[in-house]
């Protein structure tokens, strides 16, 4: 009897020391070479670093580097064809070491030459009208030390230069491009981008129009031979119809909308990534204009709505709250401390009862010297989050006194018209913003600057901006930006709504995927793998 | 007729300038310009210098006379988002929707004029009951749900077809390959045209039937077959052979929704995209190709009522 147990107990073991050894487990999988990934575009790409779209770089960054890029730890900047680099005391120098086995895919040398054409001819370059000029117009201009060394002299100290250079900036080749025009820098032709080479881990093979772009692995990759063979793009510019090619094995990866998650969440075969990205939705205003003006309104019109409510109805929860521009996610910059301005009707009421807007009895709509609290709200048609949005906040807003209108327009109608600069005639929008992930917000909130929609200034603000910007310690920069995250939520110059997540769709056998928004995981393709 | 055919030509032309003025001038009165104005992070320095190099900053007069005369040498120009000329793209493009419609043509002409001669010839059966049903059906449904219903029906619960594309990118393609990306597109594409083709048809053939030359022939005792074949048919080939001028360039441009929804790389996809990004050229030379298809198709129907009806003359 007892022998028996005896033997059934080791039984057992075996038995379960066999399913153990045979389950796979996802830290003992070696990347295996082969395969072809494949991407969803929704227009063609462009594949022209020069000018701006997600399908163009989703593409291009397959087959261009930059001299910096984001590590995917903690979105620090890490040397991309720089090797390292070194800033003077003044911060007013640059000297970046490039790296020295890197080469073109037409098997040419990469050198300090490529550095010193991409910024003096095209990012500095006053006929070349290059869209992210405003990120980097601290530039002056780039002087080649040695073939592997080159200097960048700025008008300004700056000491947040690397991270705007990892942003979205790849060096291209001279030895192709020294004799195009502005016209020709700025707008070619597919058969001239055909012609242009790259130092990435993939090299431009198809681009057919309405149809796919594929790149093909570059063996010479200065990081290593990348594990897929091929990227293959397919434009695609239908969300259901991606979903469709998703699940029918037929794409390998989608930044899901909210509304398609409940399709996919239980596919065996796709696994959900609820990736970090540097990016929030707001609700703009324009400050100049009545009765933005008043920062009293503006803050009452921030506690008037439940953010959490809103982002749990609107994107399903998969976000995080917003307290001003800072992501969350730049974990060595961000001010935990500041809560933002809480959901409060009453406190939302004192606010505007102070800055003289009284509710009329006879209305329910308040007044301020006869003119009632009008506010026409615009988002863009066809976006399910900011359309909810907008009624949403119609609701919150209506609660405390305000007569709201919605209106939808479309996108390029609606972009035209906030981006008029200050005679612009939109009040209050609902967008969004992608940014560098830094929190050097200067460009978006800095008086009187060129992106800055909001129209908002505040010069104390300004001051503590500028002064980071030329602050060489990491501590007491990093004291000067908790501080702006403070006052700009203070201010609310927006409604800060929230950071969402980029919901990933992945086929099961895709690896090495980075946790960050795809934008961020491009750049490093040749580390992503398919399991069979 | 050669005559008649030089004065409709003349008048194409002239339909041409009316057309390509008319959508110059809505398109650049549309809010919001080309999407390549439009990036978050331009300056409006920036903007402006991009407008001067695609000569944007000119009055709007002076664009469209730049655009024409281009055209007249045979330059439509290059697409503001994509760089590629105009023309290379609808050369990608108008096959794709050239083969699609085509398919759908056949299908819906090979399905509806015998449903439709087989109901008016069988009135009030159970048959002509069905017939009608379906007809109305395929007029009412919705294109865009009827298309994603048969993607996730025959693509994803049962896969047995592409759920959209043209041909697989990742394996071999063949005829066979496309023929499979083909029967969705073509069969949501067709439904719509059965259902109104067949309605005409039976319509057509009831009030043909009624004829005083059907009676003379039948009390003459020609027979039920040769009366429906030798008599009838020609005459209600008519006012089906008009429907299907009509559908035809609907086919060409209008396959819009269809093509969008199954990824169908055609110039419905491109003409939607475009008018998105506000891609002028790209606009302009997809409204002048499907606009020369229609009066195109419009000219044969004409021609081919001649054939049809030979008391007709031009």
């Amino acid at each position: 009897m007892r022998s028996r147990l005896a033997l059934a107990r080791i039984g057992l073991v075996l038995a379960l020391v066999i399913a153990l050894g045979s389950m796979p487990t996802h830290a003992q999988q070696q990347p295996r070479s082969g395969g072809t990934l494949s991407l969803p575009l929704i227009d063609n790409a462009r594949v022209w670093p020069v000018v701006g779209g997600v399908p163009n770089l989703m593409v291009y960054k397959a087959a261009f580097n930059m001299l910096i890029r984001y590590n995917d730890q903690d979105l620090l900047p890490v040397g991309d064809l720089a090797e390292r680099w070194t800033i003077g005391p003044d911060g007013k120098v640059y000297t970046f070491t490039l790296r020295r086995n890197v080469r073109w895919h037409d098997g040419r040398p990469f050198t300090a030459d490529d550095v010193v054409f991409t910024v003096n001819r095209i990012w500095t370059n006053p006929d070349v009208p290059f869209y992210l000029r405003g990120n980097i117009d601290v530039i002056e201009r780039a002087e080649k030390v040695d073939e592997a060394t080159v200097r960048l002299h700025l008008k300004v100290p700056s000491f947040t230069l690397p991270w705007m250079l990892g942003y979205l900036l790849p060096i291209l080749p001279e030895h192709i491009l020294k004799d195009w025009s502005p016209a020709q820098l700025i707008n070619p032709t597919p058969a001239m981008v055909r012609s242009v080479v790259g130092t990435g881990p993939f090299k431009l093979a198809e681009l057919v129009p309405g149809s796919h772009a594929r790149v093909v692995r570059n063996d010479d990759y200065y990081a290593g031979r990348p594990f897929l063979d091929a990227i293959l793009y397919r434009v695609i510019p239908d969300l259901d119809q991606q979903l469709a090619q998703l699940q029918a094995g037929q794409l390998d990866f989608m930044p899901l909308d909210p509304r398609q998650l409940s399709a996919v969440q239980n596919n065996p075969n796709i696994r959900i990534n609820e990736a970090r990205q540097v990016n929030y939705t707001y609700i703009g205003f324009h400050n100049r204009l009545d009765p933005f003006k008043d920062r009293r309104v503006r803050q009452a019109l921030t506690h008037a709505i439940d953010r959490e409510a809103l982002m749990r109805n609107v994107i399903g929860g998969k976000g995080m709250l917003s307290n001003h521009p800072i992501s969350p996610w730049l974990e060595w910059a961000y001010n935990e401390k500041v809560k933002g301005l809480e959901y409060s009707i009453v406190k939302a009421m004192a606010l505007l009862d102070e800055a003289g807007w009284k509710v009329n009895p006879q209305t329910n709509i308040r007044e301020n010297a006869g003119k009632p609290l009008k506010i026409i709200l615009e988002t863009d048609k066809g976006d399910p989050a900011r359309e909810q949005t907008a009624v949403i906040a119609q609701q919150y807003w209506k609660a405390v006194g305000a007569d709201v209108e919605i209106r939808m327009s479309l996108f390029n109608a609606l972009l035209a018209r906030v981006r008029a600069g200050v005679k612009s005639d939109v009040k209050a929008h609902i967008l969004w913003y992608v940014t560098p992930p830094h929190p050097d917000i200067t460009a978006y909130y800095g008086c009187g600057q060129s992106t800055n929609t909001f129209h908002y200034c505040n010069p104390l603000t300004d001051r503590i901006l500028a002064q980071a910007r030329r602050t060489p310690d990491q501590k007491q920069q990093v004291a000067l930006y908790r501080q702006v995250q403070e006052r700009i939520s203070a201010d609310a110059p927006v409604v800060f709504l929230y950071h969402p997540f980029e919901l990933q769709a992945l086929n099961r056998n895709v690896q090495g995927w980075g946790r960050f928004g795809f934008r961020d995981t491009l750049n490093v393709l040749n580390r992503v793998w398919k399991s069979q | 007729m050669a005559k008649y055919l030089v004065r409709r030509l003349g008048q194409t032309v002239i339909l041409m300038i009316v057309v390509t003025m008319a959508t110059f001038l809505l398109m650049t009165a549309a809010p919001g310009g080309p999407s390549i104005l439009l990036d978050p992070n331009m300056t409006a320095e920036q903007v402006a210098q991009m407008k001067r190099l695609l000569g944007l900053d000119q009055p709007i007069w002076k664009q469209y006379t730049i655009w024409m005369w281009r055209v007249v040498g045979g330059n439509l120009g290059a697409s503001f988002s994509a760089g590629t000329p105009v023309a290379e793209l609808i050369g990608h493009h108008l096959p794709n929707t050239l083969l699609l419609s085509g398919a759908a043509m056949l299908l819906s002409t090979l399905a509806a004029i015998p449903a439709g001669i087989l109901s008016a010839t069988r009135r009030h059966s159970r048959l002509d009951q069905v017939v009608t049903f379906a007809s109305f059906f395929g007029i009412s449904m919705p294109v865009f749900w009827y298309g994603l219903m048969l993607i996730v029906l025959f693509a994803i619960r049962l896969p047995w077809l592409p759920p959209g594309g043209m041909r697989d990118l990742q394996g071999p393609s063949g005829p066979l390959d496309v023929a499979l990306h083909l029967v969705l597109p073509a069969i949501v594409l067709a439904t719509a045209n059965i259902a109104q083709l067949a309605r005409y048809t039976r319509s057509s053939m009831i009030s043909v039937m009624g004829e005083d030359y059907i009676r003379t022939a039948r009390s003459k005792g020609v027979g039920a077959r040769s009366l429906l074949y030798r008599h009838a048919l020609k005459n209600v080939m008519i006012p089906i052979v008009t429907v299907t001028g009509l559908l035809l360039p609907r086919l060409v441009g209008g396959a819009a929704i269809t093509e969008t929804v199954f990824n169908w790389p055609g110039m419905g996809s491109l003409a939607v995209r475009a008018a998105f990004e506000r891609d002028y050229p790209t606009i302009m030379g997809v409204t002048l190709v499907i606009s020369v298809v229609v009066v195109l198709s419009n000219l044969i129907v004409d021609v081919l009522y001649v054939y049809l009806d030979p008391r007709i003359r031009y």
